[in-house]
């Protein structure tokens, strides 16, 4: 299968934080915001000249001074996002916004403000309590956190962070996923026109570079897209999991000869290109959106839904088996296999649990996981044209 | 009985001829020690020390004899004889009956048994289905190993607060066996007054796991391995990963009302929850503490989170809210509240009272575990009047205490007599700990919603929810306000391996300490299973730390390493 050129584009983007695009756009003066989790709201920090940034460490293959402060029994992607910062490649951000997903990325934001801020008053740092279980009652406090998030923005960076304002960079949110979507339902044909890792390359550019410098590339790449032939595999897969944001991972579990459609984890497009409502008043909407559309084991309630949304991804992206990837030290999707894997276990469905580290490591132990994974739903698929 | 000896006698059995010889040797042996020369080689040993010793010699030789003699008279028996004697000793006579006073209380504690025939019936049913119910026997070794080497009113102090606790326990289970229809299965660090404002009982779903790991440190680990075999990754917190295993085992007591649990203190906590929800199959009620519970719009959230917890108990079980009870029990809370703040006060002084476990036990046992308990303030009120006879006399409760320190993180449960140890070993007094501090607010009861919120801000102050999840802010000024406040020689941070909360900070604590020249002994430690770190895993940083860094030199030398990984 030929390789498309307006990949490459997507693919430089993410060699380092501070990529191209996002170069640009500092030098046109516009305001990088950091921010960690698919509960951060980016519409709202997309307003004006801001624009969101999600942390990733794609230089970061060791992480002493983060081991130093957060001892190595914390999860590698904290490790790394604070190495990251310690190491001075987020220079260029202007603020971090975390969500309180869990306790490790909590205690990255605090020793990112304890070691790098030193009362830096032009630096927004702000963690939103987004609630771990969706009751009435906890959407004020959310939609004040949120109100409190813009106030800071406003005075800081000196943003209209107006109703109408906001409201704009939802509807332009909204019409940027809708693109993505296009392009990400290629992945549900049943010869895909487009391989997991090259998808989840684009999505992951998607969210480390301003998007209305996005829109033509995809554009562009959409196009080359429908012209193109599809892809036939051994077996069409769903990773679920904790955070990856390497698409090196997802080309290495393809090397084995199958297609990853369908990307169920932190950093993942599902959850990822729902439609935000624009009608009401904003930070409202913004507060039940991401408290509705969670699927993030965090939410303490929601296992069954977590549960029934991931066999309605199989169906939808017709995967025949779940790679259960979690991330060492990684204790909400740790417990998840006894969970939400459980449950799709015990209807049958092929899974196989996969632990590893942020980055890249482990290659031929994971190979051979992979492959052993996709001979046995061969087997199982044999197995059952025989009985039929 | 030796191999040798088990070994003759599995013979004996099959050859007539062993079995007469040792007969005949056991009738020798008789008739040597009936002999008038035997006795009075005894008598002559009693008054002369030359005497006895070429009496040991003599039956050290003897092959009949010797087994017994060598266990008597060996120096490693003397040693260990020495040792033991001194271990039971509690200074003077007074100080040996107060000890077996509450000694005996406490057996009577743990024997008791319910009335009535049927009753008896269930509960020793119970025992056979649960066997972990026997361990709880262990509870008056527990205080034994509490009070080692303890006297005067620290002594009493910690038997009274122990067999306090036992009762509580005891009465728990009672609870969820006798009248599982009125009580709910519960997670630790939920407000428990609500339940007793609304007559229900609780029974703590940690117990089989958590508390009872401080009355043997092996007794819990098949849960952990349990859970770890169903695929939890054996690295996560085994705090929150034992419950799930002892309900995987089908150990856990299941009343099938209602199970109440929270966000606390972390990911892995309410996590683990779950699979007891999906296991039991019961209802259940999440409480979700707020991150930010300083702010007012979280706070009021909570609040109305509780107000639907009692909704939800009210629908789940039937019973209904007594809006006076509460303010009965809030009342009893602020008491408890006003007497501990006089406790730590009091350990401010040169001679702190109450240090150690007599500071943490009390406090873990009845603001966190079981808060609210009408009971609770007659303890208090008598470790209150203790405390301050103790003050009074400038008696501190470690004798000598040669270091004060604050203890930062949960302290070891698998490790029950670490406190003792450290006062033993090295005369180290901690003054105040991070599970026992927080700031104190007196609820208002004049309304339902004062109630509430005075509750609500009390549990957002504890400690799971303040120190292990809370903003950095709440961590670190804590620890500087503490130091301001108890002058420590040094902070004894023990970080446990699955913490991740505490062990994000561990650089910022280091870098802290480095600033305000403060030593900080920062011990890695499993809280709940000593086969990842053992107990002289734990005693060896600590002495490495109290050598190096303090230059201290042992108060009892023999105390730095000795062998006990396999006891109780």
């Amino acid at each position: 299968m030929e390789k498309i050129k307006e990949l490459a584009f997507f693919e430089k983007l993410l060699n380092t934080p501070q990529n191209s695009l996002v170069d640009k756009a500092v030098k046109e003066g516009r305001i990088p915001i950091a921010y960690n989790c698919y509960t951060a709201p980016e519409a709202l920090l997309s307003v004006g000249k801001a624009f969101p940034v999600r942390l990733r460490a794609p230089q970061t293959t060791s992480t002493e001074l983060a081991t130093f402060y957060m001892s190595p029994f914390t999860c590698s992607y904290s490790r790394s996002i604070l190495e990251a910062a310690l190491d001075d490649q987020y220079e260029f951000i202007q603020g971090m916004v975390f969500a309180a997903c869990c306790v490790q990325i909590q205690r990255t934001a605090h020793n990112y403000k304890l070691q790098k801020l030193k009362g830096d008053e032009k630096f927004v740092h702000y963690l939103i309590d987004v609630p771990r279980k969706e009751f009435d009652a906890y959407v004020p406090a959310l939609v004040a956190d949120l109100k409190k998030l813009a106030g800071l923005m406003e005075t800081t960076y000196g943003l209209d962070m107006s109703e109408e304002n906001i409201r704009k960079a939802i509807h332009e949110q909204n019409e940027f996923n809708k693109l993505l979507k296009e392009i990400s339902d290629f992945r549900k044909l049943d010869k895909p026109k487009i391989t997991g890792s090259e998808w989840h390359m684009v999505y992951t550019a998607c969210k480390t570079a301003p998007k209305d410098m996005l829109v033509e590339p995809l554009k562009k790449l959409k196009t080359a897209l429908e012209k193109r032939e599809g892809f036939e595999a051994k077996a069409r897969l769903m990773v679920m999991g904790s955070i990856c944001d390497n698409p090196a991972y997802i080309e290495l579990i393809e090397s084995q000869g199958c297609l990853v459609v369908a990307d169920r984890f932190c950093y993942g497009s599902l959850p990822g290109m729902e439609m935000i409502p624009e009608e009401g008043d904003v930070f409202t909407n913004l507060a039940l959106f991401y408290l509705e559309s969670n699927e993030c084991p965090r939410m303490m309630e929601k296992m069954e839904f977590r549960a029934e949304r991931a066999e309605n991804y199989l169906e939808e992206y017709k995967a025949d088996g779940i790679i259960f990837e979690t991330l060492k030290f990684c204790d909400v999707w740790g417990y998840e296999k006894l969970k939400t894997l459980k449950i799709l276990e015990d209807k049958g469905i092929p899974c196989v649990r996969i632990e590893r580290e942020y980055a890249l490591s482990g290659e031929g132990q994971m190979k051979t996981r992979v492959q052993a994974f996709i001979e046995s739903i061969q087997n199982k698929q044999l197995t059952e044209k025989l009985a039929k | 009985m030796s191999d040798i000896t088990k070994g003759m006698l599995a013979q004996a059995i099959l050859n007539d001829s062993i079995k007469n010889m040792m007969m005949e040797q056991t009738k020798a042996g008789m008739a040597k020690f009936k002999s008038p020369e035997f006795k009075a080689a005894c008598m002559k040993a009693v008054a002369d020390p030359a005497a006895r010793e070429a009496l040991i010699k003599q039956l050290m030789a003897d092959p009949l004899t010797a087994p017994v003699a060598f266990k008597l008279f060996s120096p490693e028996a003397q040693a260990a004889m020495k040792a033991q004697s001194k271990k039971k000793s509690k200074g003077n006579a007074k100080d040996q009956w107060v000890d077996f006073k509450y000694w005996l209380k406490c057996w009577k504690t743990c024997m008791h048994q319910p009335e009535s025939k049927e009753d008896k019936a269930k509960m020793k049913q119970a025992q056979m289905d649960f066997p972990w119910m026997i361990d709880l026997m262990k509870t008056v070794s527990m205080g034994k190993r509490y009070t080692e080497g303890r006297t005067g009113i620290a002594l009493q102090m910690s038997w009274k607060a122990i067999i306090h606790q036992a009762a509580a326990t005891i009465e728990q289970l009672n609870n969820v066996f006798l009248d599982p229809e009125n009580t709910v299965l519960a997670q630790i660090m939920v407000p428990t007054q609500i339940y007793k404002a609304m007559d229900l009982h609780h029974f703590c779903a940690e117990t089989p796991a958590n508390i009872l790991i401080m009355m043997d440190q092996h007794c819990h680990e098949k849960y952990i391995d349990e859970v770890v075999n169903h695929g939890l990754p054996d690295d996560t917190c085994n705090y929150a990963s034992q419950t799930p295993g002892v309900v995987l085992a089908g150990h856990l007591p299941n009343p099938g009302t209602a199970l109440i649990c929270s966000n606390l203190p972390c990911e892995a906590g309410f996590s683990s929850y779950a699979i007891v929800e999906r296991e039991l199959g019961i209802p259940t009620y999440r409480l979700d503490v707020p991150y930010n519970f300083k702010t007012e719009e979280d706070r009021a959230a909570y609040v109305k989170d509780m107000f639907g917890m009692i909704a939800f108990l009210e629908e789940t079980t039937g019973h209904k809210m007594d809006w006076d009870k509460l303010r009965k029990v809030c009342e009893d809370t602020n008491k408890l509240g006003e007497i501990e703040l006089e406790r730590w006060e009091m350990n401010r002084s040169e001679n702190p009272p109450v240090c150690n476990d007599m500071l943490w036990f009390p406090h873990l046992c009845f603001f966190s575990m079981d808060a609210g308990r009408a009971d609770a303030v007659p303890l208090f009120e008598d470790l209150q009047k203790l405390g301050r006879r103790a003050y009074m006399k400038k008696e501190c409760s470690v004798k000598p205490m040669k270091y004060r320190a604050i203890l930062w993180n949960p302290p070891t449960f698998g490790y029950t007599y670490f406190w003792s140890w450290m006062e033993r070993c090295w005369g180290i007094g901690v003054v105040q700990d991070m599970e026992t501090y927080g700031p104190v607010n007196v609820i208002d009861t004049t309304s339902p919603e004062s109630m509430l919120e005075g509750l609500a801000l009390q549990w957002c102050n504890a400690a799971m929810s303040r120190h292990t999840r809370g903003p950095a802010e709440n961590w670190m000024g804590d620890v500087a306000k503490l130091t301001e406040m108890y002058r420590p020689d040094f902070i004894l941070n023990l970080n446990h391996m699955g913490c991740r909360s505490s062990l994000g900070l561990t650089g910022a604590m280091k870098e802290w300490a480095n600033e305000n020249d403060m030593p900080v002994c920062i011990v890695d430690y499993s809280m709940y299973d000593s086969r990842v770190v053992s107990r002289q895993g734990i005693r060896d940083q600590i002495n490495n730390f109290m050598m190096n860094i303090m230059h201290a030199e042992p108060l009892d030398p023999s105390l730095l390493v000795f062998d006990d990984d396999n006891a109780w």
